[in-house]
């Protein structure tokens, strides 16, 4: 499926609406080089579910191989890696 | 006589089953529980070793040699260096094309098992010594290089977890001096850890 980083960012915030809240994180003062594991808003069972949920959404298999641990989990780096993947991923969503 | 020496790049391959083998044995039961089995384990360190960002990575290993026969060794680094290696080898661990609901599954059970590490501690990561060489002090020599290495670099303190049933690790920890924590259980993985720590006097 096609999606823009936007789109991908939209629906990481969303899935992750709680967490922000409870780290007590303003969505609005979110930049791209915020790293959401280093600053605790997920840990490493967040991460986990985190890509599970965004694999499903956009049709990406096992293809994290070639993504750079350091940018785990740097908001605009992240949203652009799964953009690029849904981007050249032929599977069809419903 | 025994010596301490690092593996070199060059060296890598050749070493790298050996060093795979050790951190398999050294993280016991826990990688286990972690790659969904033994075998899968041994197969997914033997190429984490080679992979310079993994903690285990062949780079932050001191192998004892005795003449030419590696007897044991260990890999350990600083705080910061471990939260990204870790990181690093979740990632490997998502990519590497298992179930990503099972491994989540699994990483929950064992999500309380471990302490955090504090800034400023050597994280001592694995630590092995070969069968055929033990009960000759190999173990030993190897803790207090490490030791000797943390205090070098200006470590507060040397950290490591061990398995709760592993009688010989903790003595040797004890021994040496380390404070030993409780046991904490994990009931649904069936593991139990102590987290131990030597606070280096200066």
């Amino acid at each position: 499926m096609n999606a823009t980083e936007a789109d991908v960012r939209s629906f990481v915030l969303a899935e992750l609406e709680t967490s922000l809240r409870e780290a007590g994180m303003d969505v609005a003062t979110l930049s791209d080089d915020t790293d959401l594991f280093a600053e605790g808003v997920i840990d490493s069972l967040g991460v986990v579910e985190l890509i599970a949920v965004v694999s499903d959404r956009y049709g990406i298999g096992d293809e994290w191989d070639d993504y750079d641990p350091d940018d785990l989990l740097v908001l605009g780096a992240f949203c652009r890696y799964v953009a690029h993947r849904a981007g050249t991923n032929e599977r069809a969503q419903p | 006589m025994i010596e301490l020496r690092s593996v070199e790049e060059p060296h890598a391959l050749t070493i790298a089953p050996l060093l795979a083998r050790w951190a398999c044995d050294a993280g016991s039961p826990l990688d286990a529980w972690r790659f969904g089995g033994q075998a899968q384990a041994l197969a997914a360190l033997e190429t984490w070793v080679l992979r310079p960002s993994s903690e285990v990575a062949f780079s932050r290993w001191q192998v004892a040699f005795r003449g030419e026969t590696p007897e044991g060794g260990y890999a350990a680094m600083p705080e910061p260096d471990l939260v990204a290696a870790r990181r690093s080898d979740l990632l490997a661990l998502i990519a590497s094309g298992g179930d990503v609901a099972a491994l989540r599954d699994r990483l929950a059970a064992i999500s309380d098992l471990f302490l955090p590490v504090d800034a400023g501690d050597l994280y001592l990561s694995r630590i092995a010594v070969e069968p055929t060489a033990r009960r000759r002090g190999v173990g030993a020599y190897l803790l207090s290089a490490v030791i000797a290495t943390a205090a070098r670099s200006g470590a507060t303190a040397v950290r490591a977890d061990v398995s709760a049933d592993n009688g010989p690790a903790i003595a040797l920890y004890r021994s040496a001096g380390f404070g030993i924590g409780p046991e904490r259980t994990s009931g649904r993985a069936g593991l139990s850890y102590r987290a131990v720590r030597l606070v280096i006097s200066t």
